[in-house]
């Protein structure tokens, strides 16, 4: 009888570390090593790829070239996104080497040969379980990386103009993928006019249902709410569009005075969704 | 330059004011007759008022000289107004000029400034230049913004498409390989 052997085990490992770490390399955008710079306090210099978690935070960011505040904002977002399909990998390593080691045995315990289409088998289907979880890592984290990053422009803008606590509201597509807290958190009761939060409002962390305020993050995987800014004396048409009001005009404050904070559930049954 | 959009908005108002009361002057000597009377008394109120209004803020041109505007924009020339620079409505994600668009907005606002400052009074052709100017900067910075909300939303699309792509391409040889370790490994293949 002949088990594989740890060196085949140990390549079946590479092979996954591999394809995670070069599909991470892509995901991410950089190739920096942001434990161990080369020289204590220098900052650390990256190229960033198309298509990437960085090069989506540059373009919502509005700036090639970000100050250290955005620039360590990035890096927490790289790092997060990178812990994420680094525990992705070691569990999708541990479960391949697991179930091919263990028909393996079985073969040779039974002094079969190894059906190659079997391993096959063994090996997509744990593949594509990581995959559908590498899709929504990577919706979540690059819809977090795009709303963060224009956050941060926001405050730039706002900034400029004196206003501290930016008034934000999110753009939500609507369709039959709209998750029910959109209609409660990112618009008013009558589901056209977006509903408005001070920047200070809103959450970086996941949203969990029942939560009183919105996520930069969105509201369920593969949300598609971007957030924005409404600038002073300006409010929203009957059609939800922005539109100059007066001066000294303050939709927030009316909005709040009459609508107060939105009574979230912690669960929306399925009669209620539709 | 500091970005004081509110002052800058006071400032140009004002001076809008001015420029507004010249065309209704203009209009109201080329207008029907039994008007003239109303209007001169408005004018003469105007005078007051624009005397006390210019003295106060830039100490231009005296009350009675030729241009000498109404200190008061009527509701159709405020509507005017908010149609040409502020008053437009646009898509949900369209948001204030970003900072470095400023430059353009400032130098708008010093021509406006510069004009009124050399104690001429503007000619409202002139005004009315400046002002779509700003309104064109106003435009196309609201398209900066729409059209950056839209490359966001297409990057992100991409990107999970792309990174699914280059997953599902690499994972074929990936099962290749797989195949030649357990075939050098020495065990039994079917």
């Amino acid at each position: 009888m002949k088990n594989l052997s740890f060196s085949a085990l140990s390549k079946i490992g590479n092979l996954i570390e591999e394809h995670f770490n070069s599909l991470s390399l892509k995901f991410l955008g950089m190739i920096p090593n942001l434990k161990k710079p080369k020289k204590p306090g220098t900052s650390i210099s990256f190229s960033v790829e198309p298509n990437s978690i960085s090069s989506l935070f540059i373009e919502a960011l509005g700036t090639e070239t970000p100050t250290k505040p955005e620039e360590d904002a990035l890096k927490s977002l790289l790092m997060i996104s990178d812990s994420y399909v680094d525990a992705l990998k070691d569990r999708t390593k541990a479960q391949v080497m697991q179930e091919i080691s263990a028909y393996t045995h079985d073969m040779g315990k039974q002094n079969k040969p190894i059906n190659m289409t079997k391993v096959s088998n063994i090996f997509e289907e744990k593949m594509d379980k990581a995959k559908t979880h590498f899709e929504m890592i990577a919706g979540q984290e690059s819809h977090k990386a795009g709303n963060v990053g224009t956050a941060m422009s926001i405050v730039k803008v706002a900034e400029n103009i004196d206003d501290n606590d930016p008034t934000v509201f999110f753009i939500v597509t609507q369709d039959d993928k709209t998750g029910p807290y959109e209609y409660i958190l990112h618009l008013l009761p009558d589901k056209v006019t977006p509903r408005l939060w001070k920047l200070s409002e809103v959450t970086a962390n996941y949203f969990k249902p029942g939560d009183q305020y919105p996520s930069l993050s969105g509201l369920h995987v593969f949300c598609r709410c971007k957030i924005t800014y409404l600038p002073p004396n300006f409010g929203f048409s009957e059609n939800g569009h922005i539109k100059f009001i007066a001066i000294g005009h303050d939709e927030f404050k009316i909005q709040r005075e009459k609508y107060g904070l939105p009574s979230v559930p912690a669960k929306i049954s399925k009669k209620k969704q539709k | 330059m500091s970005n004081d959009y509110k002052q800058k908005y006071i400032e140009m108002r004002h001076k809008l004011i001015e420029s507004v009361d010249v065309a209704w002057r203009d209009g109201y000597e080329q207008g029907a007759k039994d008007a003239q009377m109303q209007a001169q008394q408005q004018q003469m109120e105007a005078q007051a008022q624009q005397a006390a209004q210019q003295a106060a803020m830039m100490g231009g041109a005296q009350p009675g000289q030729e241009g000498d505007p109404n200190a008061q924009m009527s509701p159709e020339e405020e509507q005017m107004m908010m149609e040409q620079g502020g008053g437009q409505e646009p898509m949900p994600g369209q948001e204030m000029p970003m900072e470095g668009e400023s430059t353009e907005l400032d130098s708008k606002l010093a021509e406006l400034q510069d004009l009124v400052s050399k104690g001429e009074k503007p000619k409202v052709l002139d005004l009315r230049k400046i002002v779509n100017e700003l309104a064109t900067v106003r435009k196309s910075q609201i398209e900066n913004f729409k059209n950056k909300n839209k490359k966001v939303e297409t990057a992100q699309r991409s990107l999970v498409k792309n990174i699914l792509k280059k997953w599902s391409d690499e994972s074929k040889s990936v099962t290749d390989d797989l195949e030649k370790i357990l075939a050098t490994d020495g065990l039994k293949l079917d």
